[in-house]
């Protein structure tokens, strides 16, 4: 599965501005990190939603504001600095390519609400690019054959692809019946 | 219009979608209907489609058998191949109380406004209708406040007066603002429209706890709500002041109740301990770990129905969850059980047609050794890599369950057979033991001993003479001093810190404790003497000569109203034991003969000692008494804990009798007068008659240790089995499903199974046909295999 890293910064002369974003290439299917430790939080943000674009439910993240050393890591806030924890988590959200068209165009969208009534709106065009059968499988191998004896010799082949180790099975649908 | 078949394959096409995630890509089903693989569609050239399963991506191993397709997946948590349809479960309101200190007591208090600022304005009847904020420290005086969430954002904060059933509202007041800061008021809810009374809200979490911050907007500016000298005020925010994440932190209020907005999936492997309440301990449990799962699913139904096992990473060889984490773990949390097992393939052998087993090996780098109460030999594996060797308290036995005490013959021991290296000058090697406080987790030390000086019962029975505190500083002190040296060796036995290693392939012995070890170390019952000779008396005596006993009975969970009490004379001194329903009053009263002057029950009032304490009769109830006259220490035990101990001058007690008479046992009304006859509490044990039952009686003081002793072996029903473990590289272990036909989706396909198909046969009379049934079913087992089983007889008819 490929990856991206979105990384959002903000200051505090853009807290009440909306900002976008150049747009972010993504080849089939994607896992996106996206990076929001470098947020303006000098001022408390009391409110934030992430809408990743692609009709998945809109991501409201608990407000929490303390690590427990005990069961949380504490790099994070060593690398990125002692922001809350929530803009110091990673978000992560998988982007699927388009079933039939060759591009996917979505746009994310996120609102960090401040105590002081200011809101930071970001947004960054997302563009899912399906790629071609030879870029996404490569090659397959037959790892599984099912040829059953019922009326309509339904039959199935079980494949992997030599990019990503997938797992496909293919079978006759045109005899399936339900 | 017929079917054109453009090339082989695409008239084949990977298995299509039954619903939909969210709008996107299709998503085959699993069995859990919350639960979806997580999965996408993609069209080729051709027309073919493809759908790629994110859990069929990274198997370790894939098995095609019989109608069924295995996947054995990576170690991965379910969450990254599944979606969990998760509910938002963020409630319309909350019912709490509010405390505006983060931590301590400072909970929000409704004032009903005083009369005196309405008599200026000539309206007094509307005092009933505000209030003022105040605040208490005591939890049972805070006022409940229903949060009525309208919003994301917007909420109400309202509360009910007992006093005259008008709900307030809490409201930020239109008063111009003073340095900052606007007041608060409570507002009946019948004298300003509902939106007035709306506040601003935000939700912080902390572990388990839960805050609220109150905000409200005038004009352009923001308030937040803050407890200022006692009282609520809104307090401005701007740009400049300090409102980052601590100063907000200072402003939360903390509410009774734990948010759970968003419910994360339910279906991760978790290894979760509870508390004795029900409720989960958070510290001793660990959650989300990563599994391994078997997926399976038909291949000859038309849509792809999977199903998972959770296979089980998270217990050892034996089957047993266990507290002992894998050695090489190097995992965050280190305390309780994961990746013990890794899956790495499937392994399938058909015995017969009927009896499948499909097999998971795993490998496993733990050679587990279960530990019963008693003498356990083994020997460790032959390879203990990525170790040559382990000290003991480099192990994780303690973790495992092993008992520590204060003294090697009532804690776990451990000795290495065939060893010849531990052994120093003058002093012989006894045994490892585990020393610590009973609970604790102690540590592993050698016990050494002159065997010239001390038998080696003793040396066993000998309190520590390592104490936990002990740092090498110490050792190296002693060792590098001669005098010192000189001195540490005339005492008769030592401890050190365990130099025990466990190497590969050599053989050692584990003692574990058992409760007999307890029983044994318990000075001789009384009582099973008493059993045997019926009533003893005036055995009181030998309790003052030898200036102590030990009394313990366990009180009979259908025992009405009694007394158990020592016989007196005049004095009327003595122990009793009053159980009035479930509330026992004990009461010890000791004469001292050194008090002059007074009259004989105001000299025993000096020394008189009471307490009272509840038992639940429905529980097993184990009340123990030991007094020690040559310490002067007396301890009331209530099963296993000390629940009252007092102290005498022991000097007092040379020249006195502790009890004058012997202990007896009699019914009493609820008015505490007796009823029934006095019987004596051995012959009672000895006749098995009521109230009360394992009698315990010593007629001599106890050590501390004995006591103990006497605690464990009467409460402690039985000392458990546990498992240890040791690192032994890298072994492959296989875990086996021996009836794969239960998982099998299709059994009418197996090839064993058959439906009989009569076509064409066109008689629709069900009479003739279920005839037709019975003859083919009683006829044709006889021309068929003996192994074919006939699953239904088809009678199809012409269409």
């Amino acid at each position: 599965m490929n990856t991206y890293t979105l990384t959002v910064s903000t200051t505090k002369i853009q807290m009440n501005s909306e900002i976008v974003l150049g747009t972010a290439n993504l080849y089939n299917i994607t896992r996106v990190t996206l990076d929001i430790s470098d947020i303006y939080s000098d001022i408390f943000p009391n409110y934030i939603s992430i809408d990743w674009g692609d009709n998945s439910p809109l991501l409201e993240p608990d407000l929490t504001i303390y690590r427990d050393y005990r069961t949380q890591s504490i790099y994070p806030e060593i690398q990125k600095g002692g922001a809350p924890v929530f803009l110091t988590n990673p978000y992560k959200h998988i982007y699927y390519p388009s079933n039939y068209a060759l591009r996917k165009n979505v746009t994310f969208k996120m609102n960090v609400g401040y105590v002081t009534s200011e809101t930071t709106q970001l947004s960054a065009p997302v563009v899912v690019n399906s790629e071609s059968y030879y870029q996404s499988i490569e090659d397959m191998e037959i790892v599984g054959l099912d040829l059953l004896n019922d009326a309509n010799n339904v039959s199935r082949v079980s494949l992997l692809t030599k990019k990503d180790n997938y797992i496909v099975q293919l079978d006759n649908k045109s005899y399936k019946e339900k | 219009m017929g079917c054109l078949v453009k090339s082989s394959l695409s008239a084949l096409s990977s298995v299509e979608a039954q619903g939909s995630v969210y709008g996107g890509p299709g998503g085959a089903t699993i069995c859990p209907t919350d639960l979806t693989l997580d999965q996408y569609s993609q069209t080729f050239n051709g027309g073919y489609v493809l759908t790629f399963i994110n859990a069929l991506s990274g198997i370790v191993d894939f098995e095609n058998l019989n109608f069924t397709n295995f996947y054995l997946t990576d170690s991965v948590l379910l969450d990254n191949i599944t979606t969990h349809r998760e509910i938002n479960v963020k409630p319309d309101a909350y019912f709490t109380t509010l405390n505006f200190t983060t931590s301590g007591d400072n909970y929000l208090l409704f004032n009903p406004a005083s009369l005196s600022g309405f008599k200026a304005g000539n309206n007094i009847y509307n005092a009933a209708y505000y209030g003022t904020t105040t605040f208490t420290g005591n939890l049972a005086d805070a006022s409940n406040f229903e949060i009525t969430f309208i919003d994301d954002f917007t909420c109400r904060v309202s509360t009910i007066s007992a006093s005259n059933n008008i709900r307030y509202y809490l409201i930020v007041t239109d008063d111009a603002e003073v340095d900052n800061k606007r007041n608060t008021l409570f507002v009946a809810e019948n004298k300003l429209p509902l939106e007035s009374f709306n506040l601003e809200y935000n939700l912080l979490k902390y572990e388990t706890d839960s805050f609220i911050n109150l905000y409200s907007s005038k004009g352009s500016d923001k308030y937040i709500l803050l407890n200022n000298d006692g009282v609520v005020y809104a307090n401005k925010i701007t740009t400049d002041t300090k409102s980052n994440q601590f100063f907000i932190a200072d402003a939360s209020i903390k509410i009774n109740q734990e948010l759970n907005l968003t419910i994360p999936s339910p279906y991760n492997a978790s290894f979760i301990t509870y508390n004795n309440d029900g409720s989960i301990d958070k510290s001793k449990s660990d959650f989300n770990l990563p599994s391994n799962y078997l997926f399976y699913s038909s291949s000859n139904k038309v849509d792809l129905d999977f199903n998972f096992y959770n296979l089980k990473n998270i217990v050892n060889t034996q089957e047993q969850f266990t507290s002992s984490n894998n050695l090489l773990s190097t995992s965050e949390t280190t305390i309780f059980a994961q990746d013990l097992r890794n899956y790495t393939s499937i392994f399938s052998d058909i015995d017969s047609e009927r009896n499948e087993t499909l097999s998971l090996n795993f490998v496993y780098n733990n050679y587990d050794i279960p530990i019963t109460p008693g003498t356990t030999y083994f020997t460790t594996p032959s390879s203990m890599a990525p170790f040559n060797k382990l000290n003991i308290n480099d192990t994780k036995f303690t973790k495992c369950g092993s008992f520590s005490f204060k003294r090697p013959d009532l804690a776990d021991r451990v000795y290495r057979l065939d060893d010849d290296s531990i052994k120093e000058e003058n002093v012989t090697y006894l045994c490892t033991w585990l020393s610590g406080g009973i609970g604790q987790e102690g540590i592993w030390v050698d016990r050494y001993y002159y065997p010239d000086l001390v038998s080696k019962e003793a040396a066993f029975g000998a309190n520590p003479a390592y104490n936990t505190t002990y740092a090498q500083a110490v050792e190296n002190l002693i060792v590098t001093n001669s005098s010192l040296k000189s001195s540490v060796e005339k005492k008769l036995y030592l401890d050190k810190k365990s130099d025990l290693v466990f190497e590969p392939n050599k053989r050692y012995k584990y003692v574990r404790i058992s409760e007999d070890d307890f029983i044994k170390k318990s000075p001789t019952n009384f009582c099973d003497t008493a059993q045997i000779n019926g009533k003893v008396n005036n055995y009181y005596k030998t309790i003052n000569t030898n200036g102590g006993f030990g009394l313990g009975f366990t009180v009979q969970n259908d025992a009405g109203n009694f007394v158990v009490k020592s016989g007196s004379n005049d004095i009327n001194g003595g122990l009793s034991f009053t159980i009035l329903n479930d509330e026992v009053s004990f009461k010890f009263a000791l004469f001292d003969n050194s008090t002059t002057g007074a009259t004989i029950s105001e000299r025993l009032l000096l020394n008189t000692f009471n307490h009272k304490f509840k038992i639940d009769k429905f529980e097993k109830t184990n009340i123990f008494l030991s007094f020690n006259a040559i310490t002067g220490v007396c301890n009331l035990y209530l099963n296993s804990n000390v629940i009252y101990t007092f102290e005498v001058g022991a000097y007092q007690l040379l020249t006195k009798r502790i009890l004058f008479g012997d202990i007896f046992i009699q019914s009493v009304l609820e008015t505490d007068d007796p009823s029934g006859e006095p019987v004596e509490i051995l012959y009672n044990q000895a006749t098995e008659q009521d109230f009360i039952n394992d009698v315990y009686l010593t007629l001599e003081p106890l050590e501390k240790y004995e006591e103990l002793a006497v605690i464990f072996s009467t409460n402690i029903d039985n000392i458990q089995d546990m498992s240890i473990s040791l690192p032994c590289g890298m072994r492959n272990l296989t875990d086996t499903f021996t009836t794969v036909n239960s998982i099998n989706t299709n059994l009418k396909n197996k090839s064993n199974v058959v439906d009989i198909n009569v076509k064409n046969l066109n008689i629709k009379d069900t009479s003739i046909t279920d005839d037709v049934r019975d003859m083919i079913k009683s006829n044709i087992t006889n021309a068929l295999p003996r192994s074919t089983v006939i699953n239904d007889i088809n009678i199809i008819n012409y269409k």
